[in-house]
């Protein structure tokens, strides 16, 4: 397949998409995947905003998963949700990503580094109320976690992946995924309980 | 059973603990309140976070504009052309502030004594391009950085610049993949300026090469005072408050003050920028000089001609061959061999003068060029008025419109050309209006770099083919670069009949840009805009096909 592709202005596009010519089955296949990217191109582009912690690379990525997929859309297995397949393509583009940011591999760590016992006064679980009242602002914390802490925790819990789902995408155990996962959701606590002791 | 720890817990909650240790941790959870209350704690948490990250994908404020998920027809854009509104809003602003401002200050009347400093002025205009020159190259040259000229001073303030510019970039996202490359290139460039040995004399206050003392070596000096009155065997790179020169100088003197009185001798040309330059001494070359006030006094003696671009310019001394100036006004008292070409508001020669060659003036009217009856003119004088309102508008004449269609034409033909050769150019589009200000930043980019590491890189002998074949690749760029903005234009324009041959949309497109450009008073601007937009577009092009070649290389 001729895979060239152009940017411009960070808009990715192959090539043989934009010719004059396109024969009839690709344009019956640009028809089906557009009608089943469509809902969850939101999602995908969350999926990257959440993963990659900045909303304009984000948009950036989730251009290019959208390219990817269109190009690995034969490859889609259609017994499969579209929506976890096109979020799987776009977790792993994120990580890519991530990676090449970090310039290591080992990006999330060895699961020893990670002491799994928790400190005495550590805050208890996010408040019902806290959490109600503050949505953007948990978000907002979450964008603020350190990467190794933030995909494994928007994996787990806006993908709705296990942990042995993550530990494939990542390359690590699902025993260290559970670590990170911990890691994140401490942090988050901290994170967003700080200010309110201070207020107290 | 003790409890379990809180991670346990957590596994659990999120169903991930494995059967055997499940059964044992629900059994004890069953019985123990305390952690019963924890796992429960820990689901609520869990059900809440998953909702406020769901919730973020429904949140109309976080999520992106629109994301274009058309096919690459350039029917499907056929919509969009309103997304260059913004950026369409966004130079209107910018060119009515900026005719506000001049205008609110023609309406002001800038007094004649002032016009010097109006950034609205031609004569003032200079001003300021010489002050930035000076305090640009001042800082950077002579903060103890050895230098071997002004261009590689010029060179390190703009590559200075373009690392900020750069690290600007690489702090916002999109450009980091530009950018971040081009730093450490752009630093290497900037350190490596070839270095020599010099004399560097520095002080807060006075440097003074006293009568005795003999430099044998090019001297470079920063002070508060810069005085030479002994012998200096080179160059002489200096500046500061005010620099007085009274010994002698073999070399060159390359000199940016507030004021600079030459009383010595030079041997080489003097290179001058500063409020006031006196020359009263000899010079073997020629004298370049920019400046509020240049004057070469009764007794001064130039061995080559003088090249000003002074606000004011007084000849009493000799001068050997002619004299080029711009300006307010050129005074010519004494003698110049060759010719004197001046541009200026008032020119008076004279009655002592001579001069060997032929004056040409340019005035505003014949009253502001007065020739001394007693004055000793080898040829008769030529004078030019220049337009000041009087000439017909550029859009009245006929030689405008045909250098235009030739343009146009030529502007077709290339592009035709283009497009032939490079079917893939056509493919540059510019879909977002973040798209388009991310295309026009490197598009500056390439504008502006490509010439400085040209300029750096030919500074070396080893860069100097490369220097060259980045500068013809550069101009070609900047040739080209309203083609790919036209093309897109001209399909945007025609919708979906403009989607195959690409000729008639790029016939439509550029007309459009042609009108574009020559409209009164933003026309430059959209000028600009456009090229920057095409220089980014053809440049991610040409990267995205260089990228693509390398992918696949086997396919001939």
């Amino acid at each position: 397949m001729n895979a060239v592709t152009v940017l411009a202005g960070g808009v990715l596009r192959p090539l043989a998409m934009s010719g004059v010519r396109r024969d009839e089955t690709a344009a019956r296949a640009d028809a089906e995947f557009d009608a089943l990217y469509g809902p969850q191109a939101r999602r995908v582009l969350q999926t990257c905003r959440y993963l990659l912690g900045s909303p304009d690379e984000a948009e950036d990525a989730a251009h290019e998963v959208f390219l990817r997929a269109r190009q690995r859309f034969e490859q889609y297995d259609r017994g499969r949700p579209f929506a976890s397949w096109i979020l799987g393509v776009a977790s792993h583009h994120c990580i890519d990503r991530l990676r090449r940011r970090g310039r290591e591999a080992r990006l999330f760590g060895a699961a020893d580094v990670e002491r799994v016992a928790a400190p005495a006064r550590e805050p208890g679980p996010l408040t019902e109320l806290l959490v109600r009242e503050r949505g953007r602002q948990v978000r907002r914390a979450v964008a603020a976690l350190p990467v190794k802490y933030r995909v494994p925790l928007v994996l787990a819990y806006f993908h709705d992946l296990a942990y042995a789902e993550i530990g494939e995408i990542l390359g690590i155990e699902r025993g260290h995924v559970a670590v990170l996962v911990f890691r994140a959701r401490q942090q988050l606590r901290r994170m967003l309980s700080a200010p309110d002791r201070k207020s107290r | 059973m003790t409890c379990p720890d809180e991670p346990t817990l957590m596994m659990l909650a999120d169903e991930e603990l494995d059967a055997p240790a499940a059964v044992s941790v629900r059994r004890h959870v069953g019985g123990c309140a305390r952690c019963r209350a924890r796992l429960a704690d820990l689901r609520t948490e869990r059900t809440l976070l998953a909702q406020a990250l769901g919730e973020g994908a429904l949140d109309d404020s976080s999520a992106a504009p629109t994301l274009a998920v058309s096919h690459g027809d350039a029917a499907a854009f056929g919509g969009r052309w309103w997304d260059l509104a913004p950026l369409a809003v966004a130079v209107s602003v910018a060119v009515a502030a900026a005719v506000w401002l001049a205008g609110a200050l023609a309406v002001l009347q800038v007094p004649p004594f002032l016009e010097w400093v109006s950034p609205f002025h031609a004569s003032g205009r200079l001003t300021w391009l010489f002050t930035g020159m000076t305090l640009g190259a001042g800082v950077v040259a002579f903060d103890g950085l050895p230098l071997t000229s002004m261009v590689s001073a010029v060179g390190q303030t703009v590559a200075a610049l373009l690392v900020l510019l750069l690290v600007v970039l690489a702090l916002s996202r999109g450009g980091r993949r530009v950018a971040l490359p081009a730093l450490p290139a752009i630093v290497l460039a900037a350190v490596a300026v070839p270095a020599e040995a010099f004399v560097v004399r520095t002080s807060e206050d006075d440097v003074v090469v006293p009568a005795g003392e003999t430099i044998d070596d090019t001297l470079v000096a920063r002070g508060q005072r810069v005085i030479v009155d002994g012998v200096v065997t080179g160059d002489i790179i200096t500046g500061g408050q005010s620099v007085v020169i009274r010994g002698t100088v073999h070399g060159n003197v390359i000199a940016w003050a507030q004021s600079v009185d030459l009383h010595g001798e030079a041997g080489g040309s003097v290179f001058v920028s500063g409020q006031f330059i006196t020359v009263h001494g000899r010079v073997g070359g020629s004298v370049y000089a920019f400046s509020q006030d240049t004057r070469l006094v009764e007794g001064s003696r130039i061995g080559g001609g003088i090249g000003s671009y002074s606000n004011t310019l007084t000849v009493e001394g000799g001068v050997d061959h002619g004299v080029r100036a711009a300006g307010y006004r050129v005074d010519v008292t004494g003698a110049v061999q060759g010719n004197v070409d001046a541009n200026a508001r008032r020119i008076t020669v004279g009655p002592r003068s001579r001069i060997g060659g032929t004056l040409t003036a340019q005035v505003p009217d014949p009253n502001a060029l007065q020739i001394d009856p007693a004055a000793t003119l080898a040829a008769e004088p030529v004078v030019g008025f220049s337009d000041d309102g009087s000439s017909p508008s550029r859009y009245l004449t006929g030689s405008f419109y045909l250098r235009q269609a030739i343009w146009l034409f030529a502007a077709f033909l290339a592009g035709w050309l283009l497009l032939w050769a490079a079917p893939g150019a056509a493919a540059v589009r510019f879909e977002t209006p973040a798209a388009v200000l991310r295309t026009a930043g490197v598009g500056f980019l390439c504008a502006v770099a490509t010439p400085v590491a040209a300029l750096i890189a030919g500074l070396t002998l080893v860069g100097l083919p490369l220097a060259l074949v980045a500068l013809a690749l550069w101009a070609l760029g900047i040739y080209l670069a309203k083609i790919p903005v036209a093309l897109f234009l001209g399909r945007t324009f025609l919708g979906p009949r403009g989607a195959g041959e690409p000729a008639p949309a790029l016939l439509v497109g550029l007309l459009t840009v042609f009108v574009a450009v020559n409209l009164p008073f933003v026309g430059w601007i959209v000028n600009l805009a456009l090229t920057l937009i095409g220089v980014g577009g053809l440049f991610a092009w040409a990267m995205a096909a260089f990228r693509a070649s390398r992918v696949a290389p086997a396919r001939v």
